[in-house]
């Protein structure tokens, strides 16, 4: 220390020099680099979700219609190798990779008219999940349907009666409208439409009994649950234990007959859903994570970005101050601190959210409430030894005021530490709003890691296995706190050298 | 009075006082709930009343007007309505500190109705796992902080960095689902639920009572389901905390290794081993008492959640059930009983403190500067 008193422009001079060299040390440290190249990449999804992700899918996020043809609570491909991939079949793309859909018309002796839907498609270990099937329909008079899956094995399994013979089965036990006259579209996911009771009872049945099965109340039981798969499976003798699925080309032939000659059906969409999906999974309606995911980054930044940077900069500033300020203020200051630092955070703010109703940013403003002493206290004991520096003793001697010396001469010395500072307190915001999203107590118009954890919770996800449902939100909240901690580590370490040696 | 009693004195006032204003937080939220779930209750009653009496024909406008204003007055007297808020206030602090909180809608936990018998039993059970997690926490973060303090940059020590990085960002309730997914549901190895562990633990000793077991049977059966309850939350808490504090322990350990008295001894002969728990131990554990304090807090928090995770019938069972059934009460109560746990682990370690360090107790310093979170 020279004794000469600093003009303001040198202090300036000084911090930026300061700072240059904290940038120069952080440039040659392994885990800061590491910490930042990953904030970038983090901050480049959150800018940049609508390129880089589905913006389409989160607006539509509650909207469960929209994810109806998905797969649900699937996992990802890359984890589900024998999986079926989901097929999608619509009227102007009617071949696609494993499956293929012939339509054929005709007259049939008696008039009525035929129309016949094939879907030939291939099975090489685990079948579909579902049959999503979608027609545009019109008719004026009476119309029927038949629905038969023919297996590799040779088998032909009725899932309707046979029109052709006695009455046959309506549009209406099928697709539910009108059987005699109806104009529009028609839809129906056909397991639900197989394990239905009564389909059960009159389809699946007839056929296991042809084959040799004997079925009682606990293989009822087992059909309404799993009599989709059971379609697809090999038939072994003990085909309700232990299920065995049948590869090879099945062939599920949808067709209407009607009355009505003028009549016409034509395919909107046909989704063989399949047994994983995409490159996250997808929850019980379906939805893709992968989404959820990415969309996630946006708010756990914002989030623990600005609580923290609000927290350390308020706290910075009291401290600052009431180290300065010293005596009976500082007494009191410190106190008011102390009191604010000793509040369990967390109980009061899941007591709070449970009674008002939660909003992001009134959470992001009470964690700032409750989290600015830590940084004040730590500023305060370093303020309490700045102002005794020959430098502010100098400033004050030439009259500088205490405005001044506390905002250009003693906090500027402060600033790097509220940098680590400001690094190390992000994980603990973005803990705190997952934490109370995983209690449901979390923004209800807001999608947060935290509330796909939730859903996970509630889905029982431990329990059934659904590993990627919890894995993955939880690698993203860890891997966004990490990198705040690599940062705020590589800082600290160069501005206490002593940690490193 | 001699510094570690005062010290003690004031610290327990100060720490006494947090407690009252937390506790009067969590009043006047509750008083403001009440107040607004009950206005909202009696505006639809008074609505139902005057609809009922509007058919009487045998009333005249005005005295329609009376009887409903009646009406209302009663109701606002019977809910409580009435009145100054402060007055409000301040009796529900009396009601939470004496835990008189008459009874929650359900037997959530224990046999009792009670809030205040589900609540205390609910704390018992979190006591013997949290205190449990702490013990092994600080042991083993003890002695890995020490032996990587040792060899700076060594194998050891670039481990426990990274483990102290994970232990900061990753939620506690998280690896507990994790550890299901392995251990419960992929290998079968320990339960999804612990609800069941007193109930267990109660059979056998009745099974024991009753002579159907011998004293050697009954006591490996009994520290089995101990094991096969406990293990999985217990491991969770661990894992989470011991990294961080290991961190911790290094990092004063090491600033400690640069002062004189330790190369004093060093150059006095005295065995490495001895330098290490000794001297450099004997003089860090102030504040590594205090981190302790923090720790333990800071964690607890994590850890509430973590029992609903795991089941466990403690009070993170019970700040779910509550959340899920709406009973607000019973809620706020937890809550209060969380912070009185805070406040009491404060008091206790203050103590350890001041015998800790000679300055407390001689009188010259301050003891624990920020208490805890």
């Amino acid at each position: 220390m020279t004794g000469r008193p600093k003009s303001s422009r040198r202090r300036f001079e000084d911090l930026r020099r300061g700072l240059a060299n904290l940038a120069r040390e952080f440039r040659r440290s392994k885990t800061g680099m590491t910490g930042l190249t990953i904030l970038v990449i983090l901050t480049f999804i959150a800018i940049f979700f609508p390129i880089v992700g589905n913006p389409e899918a989160i607006d539509n996020w509650t909207n469960l219609e929209y994810w109806q043809d998905n797969p649900k609570k699937a996992p990802p491909c890359w984890a589900a190798s024998d999986a079926f991939r989901t097929v999608v079949i619509t009227s102007n793309n009617t071949s696609a990779i494993g499956a293929e859909l012939v339509a054929r018309e005709w007259m049939a002796p008696d008039g009525r008219k035929v129309s016949s839907f094939s879907l030939l498609f291939k099975v090489e270990k685990k079948p579909p999940t579902n049959i999503n099937v979608e027609f545009r329909v019109s008719y004026k008079k009476t119309t029927r349907v038949l629905i038969l899956l023919e297996r590799p094995d040779g088998q032909t399994v009725y899932l309707t009666k046979d029109p052709f013979e006695g009455r046959g089965t309506s549009v209406k036990d099928v697709f539910g409208v009108a059987t005699t006259k109806f104009n529009g579209t028609v839809s129906k996911q056909l397991s639900s439409y197989v394990t239905k009771p009564k389909n059960v009872e009159n389809f699946l049945r007839p056929w296991l009994e042809s084959n040799g099965y004997k079925i009682g109340t606990a293989e009822t039981s087992v059909l309404t649950k799993s009599g989709f798969d059971i379609l697809f499976a090999k038939l072994t003798p003990n085909l309700f234990n232990q299920l065995e699925y049948l590869p090879g080309r099945y062939n599920l032939t949808i067709a209407f007959v009607s009355k009505d000659p003028e009549s016409s059906f034509e395919v909107k969409k046909i989704v063989l859903v399949g047994g994983c999906f995409g490159l996250a999974g997808s929850d019980k309606y379906g939805r893709d994570l992968l989404q959820g995911l990415l969309y996630g980054v946006k708010w756990a930044l914002i989030i623990g970005l600005l609580a923290s940077l609000a927290s350390t900069l308020i706290g910075g500033v009291y401290g600052v101050v009431s180290g300065y300020a010293g005596g009976v203020v500082d007494e009191v200051m410190l106190r008011i601190a102390q009191v604010i630092y000793s509040i369990p955070v967390l109980p009061i703010l899941i007591l709070l959210f449970a009674i008002i109703k939660p909003s992001i940013w009134i959470l992001i403003g009470l964690l700032v409430v409750f989290g600015w002493p830590g940084m004040a206290i730590v500023t305060r004991s370093m303020a309490l030894q700045l102002k005794e520096e020959t430098y502010v003793e100098a400033a004050r001697a030439i009259g500088a005021g205490h405005f001044r010396l506390v905002f250009l001469y003693i906090l500027p010395q402060i600033l790097p530490y509220m940098f680590a500072s400001i690094a190390l307190s992000v994980p603990g915001a973005v803990i705190a709003e997952a934490s109370l999203s995983f209690l449901g107590l979390g923004d209800p118009t807001i999608l947060t890691w935290g509330k796909i954890l939730n859903e996970a919770q509630n889905a029982a996800a431990t329990i059934n296995g659904y590993w990627w449902w919890v894995l993955l939100p939880g690698i993203m909240i860890t891997l966004v706190g990490t990198t705040f901690i690599l940062i705020g580590q590589a800082l600290d370490t160069i501005l206490n050298p002593r940690l490193k040696r | 009075m001699s510094g570690v009693a005062r010290l003690l004195i004031v610290q327990t006032i100060n720490n006494l006082a947090i407690l009252l204003i937390i506790v009067a937080i969590i009043s006047v939220i509750f008083v403001i709930y009440n107040q607004q779930a009950l206005e909202g209750a009696v505006i639809e009653a008074v609505q139902n009343y005057a609809r009922m009496i509007e058919r009487n024909p045998n009333l005249t406008e005005e005295e329609k007007k009376m009887l409903i204003e009646q009406f209302e007055q009663n109701l606002r007297y019977k809910f409580g309505l009435l009145g100054n808020p402060v007055q409000k206030v301040y009796n529900m602090m009396i009601r939470l500190l004496t835990l008189d909180l008459g009874n929650a809608r359900q037997i959530y936990i224990g046999a009792s109705y009670a809030i205040k018998d589900q609540v205390l039993l609910a704390l018992r059970n979190t006591a013997i796992l949290f205190t449990t997690a702490t013990i092994i926490t600080t042991f083993v973060g003890l002695f890995i902080g020490l032996y990587a303090a040792r060899r700076p940059q060594g194998l050891l020590d670039r481990v426990l960095s990274i483990s102290a990085v994970f232990s900061a960002s990753l939620p506690t309730w998280w690896l507990g689902m994790l550890m299901l997914l392995i251990f419960a549901f992929k290998l079968g190895w320990f339960p999804f639920q612990s609800k069941d562990i007193f109930i267990k633990l109660s059979e056998l000793s009745a099974a024991y009572q009753v002579g159907e077991m011998g004293y050697f049977t009954y006591l490996v059966s009994r520290i089995y389901t101990w094991i096969y309850y406990m293990f999985l939350p217990l491991v969770t808490v661990v894992i989470v905390s011991v990294g961080g504090w290991a961190y911790v322990v290094r990092n004063i350990v090491i600033n400690r290794m640069t002062e004189d008295f330790v190369m004093v001894a060093r150059a006095k002969g005295v065995p490495e081993r001895k330098v290490l728990f000794g001297h450099i131990l004997r003089a860090s554990s102030p504040p590594l008492v205090t981190i302790i304090v923090l720790g333990l807090v800071n964690s607890l928090g994590g850890a509430i959640i973590t029992e609903t995770v795991f089941g466990w019938p403690g009070m993170g069972l019970l700040y779910w059930v509550a959340l899920t059934n709406s009973e607000t009460l019973l809620l706020g109560t937890v809550t209060y009983v969380t912070v009185l746990l805070f406040v009491i682990a404060v008091v206790i370690l203050n103590f350890i403190y001041a015998l800790l360090d000679p300055r407390v107790r001689t009188g010259h310093a301050g003891g624990i500067g920020p208490v805890a979170r």
